[in-house]
């Protein structure tokens, strides 16, 4: 029995707020050039503290000249570039974590609306018109950034919004959010930007295709804080929201008529979950591009794990997606080194794609819970 | 004399219908006061689950009035009206995957709007209520494992950890042994008698409404065929044209039993 004991559920989350905070302080040190810099050596450079040159002493990377010293001008510069690392590193966990927890989260409430265990955060078509919009960007060529956002996030953005409401109105007979109208429009509208996608694929030069190529395969490089900081009023209302509903949600789980009559507003209900939850995936979407099995997976994991009490399976399913994601950014950092370094040859890029890695990980980990679960 | 309390429940005239079939039910009349267990019988498509929601609040009436302890039913916020009111539809999703405690203990979410986890006393009056319903024994058991006997007597439960005035059930002893319907139409009278409950049950099973319900409410067509107390209601003579089938009475002075007096042979001479 995989099943936790409810009696210690406090004490299973607890552990996992450690972990994800472990794993956030010391993702800076993890990535190229950890032989060199510890995350505590990119924790004080970042935070001013004193570095002594005799605690660098045998590094690689550090000392230039091999005189088996290190000088003042190596140990600023060993500090330089250990700022630089975190720059680059730590924005790119927060990132991580955030669009984790989001996934999950949105998963979780997806499955719970549309009475599905199949439902994903993308099931309303978010990742489609997200793509297409992306797609549509990079063949137009736009570059321009708007306030610090970049066109082709916005196009993504709004090519999801577009999408889920085209698919609202293809299912606006049904009024049910529980109906099979509702799923067949998402699926249907997929389609469409699947094959919408391929047509500007077409019409793109080989440059653009493999721009779009790599969008498609999820990233979450090139990413500053301020960026990051961006998505959270997008993310921050489905999170609140979700969370709050949690018993509200439990109800609408025993049935429309139930919960209404147990004093849940359950058109409100819906209608407020799914707004924030597509403008907070939207918002994944728009950055990062369709980061696939997060949703799906770890609300599945969290439910074998803790049970299908919301109140404990949404912070439950925030923490493993988060930590799960941050995993998976290690892994996509890591793999191509540890890949070139197995077969001795320059691998084509610095990273796996995201979304390789979540597909990787998280399918051989939900195959293990599933079969836990048939026992 | 001190004026009567106004009734727990009362359907002045009520109608109801659906856009295709515009006067499905009505025009119901009906008065129940605390303490009283009516039971609603009537052929398929009667209308008696449509009678059920109405008395929940659950659709508007089209004309007339629902009046709970003397007030509109629509004017009470949906959660001042699950304080007052408890309704077990006929059918709960059964693949969920929460502890029989957890299920039972939903039935406070009206009363408490804040916290996220219940109280000591929220936990005091679960744990009574699955005494009452004999499930006490099944607390840490998830609810997709249970029997269709044990599910049913875990949402009555729940139903009477809502702490309602007016309980209202919608087949409760469909697809049950005699053993659990009698068992459930035990709960709903002690309910009645015990804690001065109005309790509203739909069922098909004639017999049981009369030995355990103090009214019977007779529906055909949308309408009310016949209502009172059991003896009056609950005979061959009031039935037999609302079924249209041919019945008969057995037993004697202490049981009587309503039963389909067909040719046995069922036709096949």
């Amino acid at each position: 029995m995989i099943r936790l004991d409810p009696r210690r559920y406090a004490l299973w989350l607890g552990g996992c707020v450690v972990v994800l905070f472990v794993l956030v302080v010391i993702s800076p040190g993890v990535g190229t050039a950890s032989a060199s810099f510890g995350w505590w050596d990119v924790w004080r450079a970042q935070l001013g503290m004193e570095i002594r040159a005799d605690e660098l002493a045998g590094r690689p990377l550090v000392d230039i000249d091999e005189d088996g010293s290190v000088s003042e001008v190596e140990l600023a510069g060993f500090v330089e570039s250990a700022r630089l690392i975190f720059a680059q590193r730590f924005p790119r966990t927060l990132l991580a974590m955030q669009v984790g927890i989001t996934l999950a989260l949105c998963g979780v409430a997806f499955q719970i609306l549309f009475r599905n265990p199949l439902a994903t955060p993308y099931t309303l078509g978010i990742a489609s018109g997200g793509s297409l919009g992306a797609l549509i960007a990079i063949r137009l060529g736009l570059v321009a950034a708007i306030w610090g956002l970049s066109s082709l996030a916005l196009a993504a953005f709004a090519g999801a919004i577009v999408v889920v409401a085209a698919v609202f109105m293809l299912a606006r007979g049904s009024r049910r959010l529980t109906s099979n109208e509702l799923l067949l429009a998402g699926v249907t509208m997929g389609l469409f930007c699947s094959a919408m996608m391929m047509l500007v694929t077409v019409v793109s030069d080989q440059r653009q295709t493999f721009a779009m190529v790599r969008w498609m395969m999820g990233s979450l490089d090139a990413i500053t804080t301020i960026e990051g900081a961006m998505l959270l009023p997008l993310m921050l209302p489905a999170w609140v929201v979700l969370m709050i509903s949690a018993r509200a949600l439990n109800q609408y789980r025993l049935g429309d008529e139930l919960a209404t009559a147990r004093g849940v507003s359950v058109a409100r209900l819906q209608g407020m979950c799914v707004l924030v939850c597509t403008l907070a995936v939207a918002a994944v979407v728009a950055q990062c591009g369709p980061i696939g099995f997060v949703g799906l997976v770890v609300p599945h994991s969290a439910a074998l794990l803790f049970g299908s009490d919301c109140r404990i399976l949404l912070p439950a399913s925030a923490l493993i997606g988060g930590t799960f994601l941050i995993l998976c950014d290690w892994v996509s950092q890591l793999a191509m080194r540890f890949g070139g370094w197995a077969t001795g040859q320059q691998l084509g890029s610095a990273t796996l794609p995201i979304g390789v890695v979540t597909a990787l990980v998280g399918v051989p980990i939900f195959l293990v819970l599933l079969k836990a679960r048939w026992k | 004399m001190p004026p009567d309390p106004p009734a727990m429940l009362t359907l002045e005239d009520v109608r109801f219908g659906f856009p295709e079939r515009p006067d499905f039910l009505g025009p119901v009349a009906v008065t129940v006061q605390r303490g009283e267990c009516w039971a609603v019988v009537g052929p398929n498509g009667a209308g008696k689950s449509t009678l059920l929601k109405l008395m929940a609040g659950l659709h508007p009436p089209h004309v007339g009035e629902v009046r709970l302890g003397g007030g509109l039913i629509g004017k009470l916020s949906i959660r001042q009206r699950a304080r007052q009111v408890a309704f077990v539809p006929q059918h709960v999703p059964v693949d969920v995957d929460m502890s029989v405690q957890d299920v039972v203990l939903m039935g406070r979410f009206p009363h408490r709007s804040l916290s996220l986890f219940e109280s000591p006393e929220d936990r005091e009056i679960a744990r009574r209520a699955m005494e009452v319903t004999a499930t006490s024994g099944l607390v840490k058991r998830s609810l997709a494992t249970l029997s269709g006997g044990e599910t049913q007597r875990v949402h009555i439960a729940a139903a009477i950890t809502q702490q309602p005035e007016l309980m209202l059930l919608d087949e409760p002893t469909a697809s049950l042994d005699l053993q659990h319907q009698l068992a459930i139409f035990r709960i709903l009278r002690d309910r009645a008698w015990y804690d001065g409950l109005a309790v509203v049950v739909v069922t098909h099973d004639v017999n049981l409404a009369a030995r355990f319900c103090s009214h019977v409410l007779l529906l055909d067509e949308g309408q009310v065929a016949s209502m009172g107390a059991p003896a009056d209601v609950v005979t061959p003579d009031v039935l037999a044209p609302v079924y249209g089938v041919e019945l008969a009475t057995l037993g004697g002075a202490d049981y009587r039993w309503i039963v389909p007096a067909d040719d046995p042979s069922g036709g096949r001479r």
